[in-house]
């Protein structure tokens, strides 16, 4: 889109006139002026109108009627058309006698009536210009259905868009399952996890066979992030570590398992704290801008992956919020920092 | 030097365009000449009713003489001969009984100038499609100096000012295109002219602060000063304006300053003040961040020079061939054919301040180049003494015979008019004056009737330069 380029005081309007005048026609499409208008209203119509429907030659047809109309009654009353000759002598003779003759009648109302008739011709050509004039506004209309039948496809375009980026969104949200069954699934996968050595205590990872197939320590983050039942604050525990599961227990740290209500009061809390920019993160930005910010973990990641990991980073920043400790909080605090600009590298 | 500057009314309250352009160059050349003003007992330009009494007063030190109306205008009759001489074939008759209609019909004054015009060195007429500039200069040809005032309207395609236009002594431009207009109608182009324009008196530090605390208004806007009329413009103004404020985009308000014959659209940021004194006109200019004139016929907009010469940018209606030449001669201005470019102007200079601030720049220089009063007033002395030291050549045509006068062989003057040329005459500027300005002399109290004693400046720098005394003029 054009814009105002020039930086200087020697301005010309007329060349800001006619970026103005650009800037319209890429707006709208094709910018058309009344003289224009005029044109295609005359000349082809049938191009912008159903020929069918509107006959082009509207005006045309209009205008012989009237002209033939006129020449039958091409007849113009003035005030002396009574007293007028077509011989010179008499209507000079007549104009002498005028006076005499206006001792006996008063010609004035037959004047008067013979001059209404002439308001007849104004009001044709009234109609006439309404003919002309309607015919324009059509043309004009139906260039304007046309620019915003373009804009509806442009926005249609977008819309659609945009409905497939909030479907692949909603399609990485990651699935929570009940207590009952986290638990069942904690138990199930708790002899893969501990083969792998790595994140052991977190017993829904191998529900995910793809994260549990990373089995690494940078894969900790996402994979905590995504078993969104990893609880709060959970202590990063040793590769090497065994942690018995709990029976019963929601939490495989051992902590009280937590009641739907409270979770959904975090929910709660954690939606609250997504800013815009998270939210302009979470809708497109690209890893180094939005995630590359919370670990370097994440640049590694997948492009196919970045959905995934935007949404991870800002689930596990979440996490990390109610207990802000070890790496899962030094991880997340560029997330959620209020202000805006506690991130070191400076890439919000 | 004595003149008499004969204007259709004159007064100190009366703010039309050409009045006020009378006013103030009488007062101003009052500095170097004995002026007195030839003027009727009429305040109202629509009815000329007698409100006046025909004496001579004094206005702002100006002897003003005025003499009454025969008759009212009568709206219907002029209406219907308007329309008569600018859509049928008719004859000079009927455009004589059409200026008559117009008015303002004052015999009295005619025979005046008739009586006593070699009393005066000039006259100057001002609005040649009145009564009293076309009567009054065939009555003093010789010494009649017309500055018409003239806009791109119907008026100008009558067959009788043709001889006008070529028979006086000199004509006083506007502007380029307003020469450009009556040289095409007349072919004129031996008669001396010289485009001039007119100042204004704009003050030296308005207090935009002060209007906006009056008036409460905050934020950006845009002023429309003037009469609030459909003539103007101001119901086209009033739809693009809503268009603007439509696209929820801009932040200017629209603040109108004047009298207003139509309803003001509600809204918000739509304000209207009334009519205000010069100080608050001033103030509300210089607070606002541009000017609208959506005037379509103007001879040379006055509102339009001080938004320049207070460093406005103005936006101007394009299909007015003197705005729209104007804003493109002095780099300062944009304006808008349509709704789209009108709401693209308004963010241009909304959104880019060096867009506004660079037109204001140039607007300011444009006035102080053109439009300070002491240019104004060398171009009228210059054109002066050029036509002293010519003979005059021609006089004004005189009117068709009593038979001739009723052969409708007269063009309807709509086509007239529309066979002229349009369009800004962007190559031209106004001719600049580079002389020294002219030193102010306070105007010197003449009595009634009588030549000044001591020789005007003027007289005496030709008394100078030609080593002896200037010799009197032939009529």
């Amino acid at each position: 889109m054009p814009d105002f380029t020039m930086r200087s005081d020697s301005v010309n309007v007329e060349q800001i006139m006619e970026r103005i005048r650009a800037r319209i026609s890429e707006k709208r499409g094709v910018d058309y002026t009344e003289q224009q208008i005029r044109e295609l209203a005359s000349v082809k119509l049938e191009k912008f109108l159903d020929p069918r429907a509107v006959r082009s030659d509207l005006l045309q047809q209009f205008q012989r009627t009237q002209a033939s109309q006129t020449a039958a009654s091409n007849v113009t009353f003035g005030p002396n058309a009574i007293f007028e000759a077509q011989r010179p002598i008499v209507a000079r003779i007549r104009g002498w006698l005028r006076p005499v003759l206006r001792l006996f009648f008063n010609p004035d109302p037959i004047s008067q009536a013979l001059v209404r008739l002439n308001d007849l011709d104004p009001r044709a050509d009234m109609y006439y210009e309404l003919f002309h004039n309607l015919v324009i506004e059509l043309t004009r209309t139906s260039i304007e259905v046309r620019n915003l039948k373009m804009q509806i496809e442009s926005l249609t375009g977008r819309l659609e868009f945009n409905e497939r980026r909030a479907r692949a969104l909603e399609s990485v949200v990651v699935y929570k399952p009940s207590n009952g069954e986290q638990a069942r699934q904690s138990r199930g996968s708790q002899g893969a996890v501990s083969s792998q050595g790595s994140v052991g205590s977190q017993g829904s990872v191998g529900s995910h066979g793809s994260m549990g197939s990373q089995g690494s320590i940078g894969s900790q983050r996402s994979m905590g992030s995504r078993g969104a039942f990893v609880p709060t604050g959970s202590p990063v525990t040793p590769p090497t570590a065994e942690i018995p599961p709990v029976p019963g227990a929601g939490t495989p740290t051992g902590q009280p398992a937590e009641g739907p209500g409270q979770r959904s009061r975090r929910r709660r809390r954690r939606r609250g704290r997504r800013g815009g920019g998270l939210a302009a993160a979470i809708m497109g930005a690209p890893t180094g801008q939005g995630a590359a910010g919370s670990s370097p973990q994440t640049e590694t990641t997948e492009p196919s992956e970045i959905d995934g990991a935007d949404e991870g980073s800002d689930l596990e920043s979440s996490a990390g919020d109610s207990e802000p400790t070890g790496e899962s909080s030094a991880t997340t605090t560029s997330d959620h920092d209020p202000s805006g600009g506690s991130d070191p590298n400076g890439e919000q | 030097m004595k003149l008499a500057v004969v204007a259709q009314r004159y007064g100190g309250t009366i703010n039309g365009g050409a009045e006020l352009h009378a006013r103030y160059i009488a007062e101003h050349l009052s500095r170097h000449a004995e002026v007195e003003v030839l003027t009727t007992c009429a305040l109202d330009y629509v009815t000329w009713k007698n409100e006046l009494p025909a004496v001579v007063d004094r206005v702002n030190g100006i002897a003003v003489r005025r003499f009454r109306v025969r008759h009212e205008r009568n709206p219907l009759v002029f209406g219907r001969r308007s329309r008569h001489v600018f859509e049928q074939p008719h004859s000079v008759a009927d455009e004589l009984a059409w200026l008559d209609s117009e008015g303002p019909a004052s015999p009295a004054l005619i025979r005046y100038i008739a009586k006593h015009g070699r009393e005066y060195d000039y006259l100057l007429f001002f609005s040649y499609r009145y009564y009293h500039a076309y009567h009054g200069a065939r009555a003093a040809a010789t010494r009649a100096i017309l500055v018409p005032t003239a806009e791109r309207d119907a008026a100008i395609g009558l067959s009788i000012f043709k001889p006008l236009f070529s028979g006086v002594r000199a004509l006083m431009y506007n502007s380029p295109e307003e020469r450009a207009m009556i040289q095409a109608v007349s072919r004129n182009h031996d008669v001396p002219s010289v485009v001039v324009g007119i100042g204004s008196e704009v003050p030296q530090n308005p207090q935009a602060a002060r209007f906006r605390q009056k008036y409460n208004i905050r934020g950006p806007f845009a002023v429309y000063v003037g009469r609030i009329d459909e003539n103007k413009g101001c119901k086209q103004l009033f739809e693009f304006f809503n268009s603007y404020l439509r696209q929820d985009e801009g932040r200017l308000s629209l603040v109108l300053i004047g009298h207003s014959l139509l309803t003001i659209p509600t809204h918000v940021r739509i304000r209207h003040l009334g009519f205000l004194d010069d100080t608050d006109k001033f103030d509300a200019m210089a607070a606002a961040d541009l000017l609208i004139m959506p005037s379509y016929f103007e001879s040379l907009s006055m509102v339009a020079l001080e938004a320049w010469a207070l460093g406005k940018p103005v936006v101007a209606n394009a299909k007015c061939d003197v705005l729209k030449g104007q804003c493109i001669r002095s780099n300062a201005g944009l304006y808008y054919d349509n709704e789209a470019e009108f709401v693209g102007s308004l963010r241009a200079i909304e959104q880019h301040r060096w867009v506004s601030g660079s037109l204001g720049r140039n607007g300011r220089q444009f006035f102080r180049d053109h439009y300070e009063w002491p240019l104004i007033e060398r171009k009228y002395l210059n054109m002066l003494e050029r036509l002293s030291k010519e003979t005059p050549r021609q006089t004004i045509e005189p009117v068709p015979g009593w038979f001739d006068r009723r052969k409708k062989d007269c063009r309807p003057a709509a086509d007239v008019l529309a066979s002229i040329p349009s369009g800004p005459a962007s190559s031209e500027a106004p001719e600049p004056i580079l002389r020294a300005p002219v030193p102010v002399v306070p105007p010197q109290p003449v009595a009634r009737g009588e030549r000044p004693r001591s020789t005007p400046h003027y007289e005496r720098r030709r008394h100078h330069r030609r080593g002896g005394p200037s010799r009197p003029r032939s009529a």
